[in-house]
């Protein structure tokens, strides 16, 4: 069965390329760019990852992983933060992602650490 | 009187309450208090004094807790001059010039948008023109026009109008900021530089203060005018600190200055017409002006390149976000290609990756640059195999030059702790001149070395090579050299890698002759655990 992945930032672009490459690379994909739509989908879907960008208008990466404690069975799915911060690395640490990468990304960088998560 | 002393009654009662009550306690016994102090200084005529505290105590009063304080400074001024042998009539109507020198005062800087944070050239004008000038002249007119009319006048009405109006103006230009500055905004930076900084300054004032104004230097120069060594200390404390320090600074040496002044000592002790002050207070209205301009100034240029430094911090990182999906979508199509075998627009797209990938270093050089400048560049530390990092580095710089050959000569290095990105950073930077400034096809030689605990890392090249005399500027920001129209970039590439190696406590050199290559190398020190 083909894993799942939810992709949580508010650009628009990065959703759509991200998309590209992970329905390409044989994934199936769910995407937000808003905080409830995130929890709500993230609710339902029970995605195998998350995606998730920390810099966000209206709600930012933290309030989201911490929003995932309330609700059953999430809190557990594993988290790469991705994002241009400078303190990504620090932020992943803080909130507790399992990895992290910087933007601008390499498509290899992205799809192998999602493997070595996931697969 | 009968009138006017209801009338404040019930402006009083009209605020009555316990915080009201305690503040204008307050307010009347700092006037009180200081209108002594300042009587004993030699007033003119009785009243007129050359230092007369109470004014900017009344004017800071004022301006950062409401005009509804007034009556305090009314029945301060009212009782200094009662008490010191005015008659009740005469100590009204200057109680009466004090209060409104007060209040007009306050509603002109208000009118003309003064900030006490004095950190805008356009705060001082107004300080010094509203406050010092205009509103001062209201109660040196009015106090000169009672004690004519009292019959109080020992020196003519003139001279009287101007010792009241310089020591009210000078109170208005040094008291005032001094509390204005420090009541706006308390807060300090406890860093140990800046305390240690700030104590330096401090001693060196009061020192400087004494001696020149107690006339010890006069010891080896009789009448020695040395009054101009105060200005070097309070230049340091204009430049470092902000406008509050300045003025407390400034504030300190007046006092000083007219203590001293008053008791017959130093430069200015010459007896006048108008008291032994005269001359002192002068060059105190210079000092005040000169250093309020300047404070006002430099904080308020310095407050304009933090808002600049972190706009660039902004763009940067808001440019990062299209940048990162353009490459993405580059990369998708350029694999998309190489899958379908188009190999002709497989190669386009792939130049445009190298040039997306430019524009990103040069993105993320600006932000290092920011970075720099607001001193917030990070250092994250780990244990990692130095000749791993250059052997990895090489192999991508290798990917994307065909142009030359990178060779390697590496003797077997130490673990290392010490930022591992960074110092690949400062390996691309170097090895990327390098292909820059070399001819097609030559050679590279990239060294490691370990001597004397240190890492020693060169790359040598056969490029055009460094005038001498542009080899001691090139690691200085935005230096391009003087074949800067050949090659492209923004130069700031080594000196971010100074920066960078400055951090691991390194050095960096460069040594070079005009068309015979380059060597560029950097050394640190081997350490067992944290910078």
């Amino acid at each position: 069965m083909k894993k799942k992945i939810l992709i949580f930032d508010d650009d628009e672009s990065i959703v759509d390329v991200l998309t590209i490459i992970l329905v390409e690379a044989g994934y199936k994909v769910i995407s937000a760019t808003e905080g409830k739509e995130a929890l709500a989908i993230t609710e339902r879907e029970k995605p195998d990852l998350i995606l998730l960008d920390i810099l966000m208008s209206g709600m930012d990466g933290k309030e989201f992983k911490q929003s995932l404690k309330e609700i059953e069975g999430t809190d557990e799915i594993p988290i790469i933060v991705i994002s241009a911060n400078t303190k990504t690395k620090e932020i992943a640490k803080e909130i507790g992602a399992t990895d992290f990468i910087y933007k601008p990304f390499e498509i290899d960088e992205v799809l192998e650490k999602i493997e070595s998560i996931i697969d | 009187m009968k009138r006017m002393a209801a009338y404040i009654m019930k402006e009083i009662q009209k605020n009555l309450d316990f915080d009201y009550l305690v503040k204008a306690t307050a307010l009347f016994y700092a006037y009180y208090i200081t209108g002594n102090i300042g009587l004993t200084l030699n007033p003119i005529s009785g009243f007129a004094t050359l230092f007369w505290m109470p004014t900017g105590i009344a004017l800071a009063f004022l301006f950062l807790k409401g005009y509804k304080f007034w009556p305090a400074i009314f029945l301060g001024a009212f009782f200094v001059n009662f008490t010191n042998g005015a008659p009740a009539l005469g100590s009204s109507l200057i109680a009466l010039g004090n209060s409104l020198e007060a209040i007009v005062g306050v509603y002109l800087l208000r009118r003309f948008n003064f900030s006490p944070s004095l950190e805008k050239l356009s705060d001082s004008v107004t300080l010094i023109f509203y406050a010092g000038i205009l509103s001062t002249s209201i109660s040196a007119s009015i106090g000169t026009f009672t004690l004519f009319t009292q019959g109080l006048l020992t020196v003519s009405s003139s001279a009287t109008w101007f010792a009241w109006w310089i020591g009210d103006f000078i109170s208005n230009i040094i008291v005032a900021p001094f509390i204005m500055s420090w009541g706006y905004n308390p807060k300090v930076n406890l860093t140990i530089e800046k305390i240690s900084e700030g104590l330096i300054l401090g001693i060196s004032v009061i020192v400087v203060s004494t001696l020149t104004f107690t006339g010890a230097l006069g010891i080896f120069f009789k009448n020695a005018p040395f009054v101009y060594i105060i200005f070097p200390v309070l230049l340091l404390i204009a430049f470092r600190f902000k406008p509050r320090e300045t003025t407390t600074a400034v504030f300190t040496t007046t006092v000083i200055a007219t203590i001293t002044t008053y008791n017959g000592f130093g430069p200015f002790a010459v007896e006048t017409d108008l008291g032994n002050l005269i001359f002192l207070q002068a060059f105190i209205s210079v000092i005040g002006i000169t250093f309020l301009i300047l404070a006002s100034s430099q904080a308020e240029k310095r407050n304009l390149e933090q808002a600049k430094e972190e706009f660039l911090a902004l763009a940067t990182h808001e440019l990062k976000t299209p940048i990162t999906s353009i490459k993405a979508y580059t990369d998708i199509s350029h694999q998309a290609l190489i899958k379908k075998g188009d190999s002709k627009n497989a190669e386009i797209i792939g130049r445009m990756k190298n040039q997306i990938d430019k524009l990103s270093k040069l993105i993320s050089d600006l932000l290092d640059l920011s970075r720099i400048d607001n001193q917030r560049l990070r250092m994250e530390q780990s244990y990692f195999d130095f000749n791993e990092l250059v052997l990895e580095v090489i192999d991508q710089m290798q990917a994307i030059t065909e142009r030359n050959i990178l060779e390697t000569r590496l003797q077997r290095t130490k673990t290392l702790f010490a930022d591992r990105d960074r110092l690949g950073q400062v390996m691309i930077n170097l090895i990327g001149n390098a292909i820059k400034f070399s001819p097609k096809k030559s050679k590279i030689t990239i060294t490691t070395r370990v001597e004397n605990g240190k890492i020693l890392f060169c790359v040598k090249d056969r490029g055009i090579g460094i005038p001498t005399e542009e080899l001691s500027r090139i690691f200085e920001k935005t230096f391009r050299g003087s074949e800067k129209e050949t090659y492209p970039g923004l130069g700031l590439g080594l000196y971010i890698s100074k920066e960078i190696i400055k951090r691991h406590q390194g050095r960096i050199w460069a040594t070079s002759k005009k068309n015979d290559g380059s060597i560029f190398c950097f050394s640190i020190p081997i350490r067992e655990s944290g910078v």
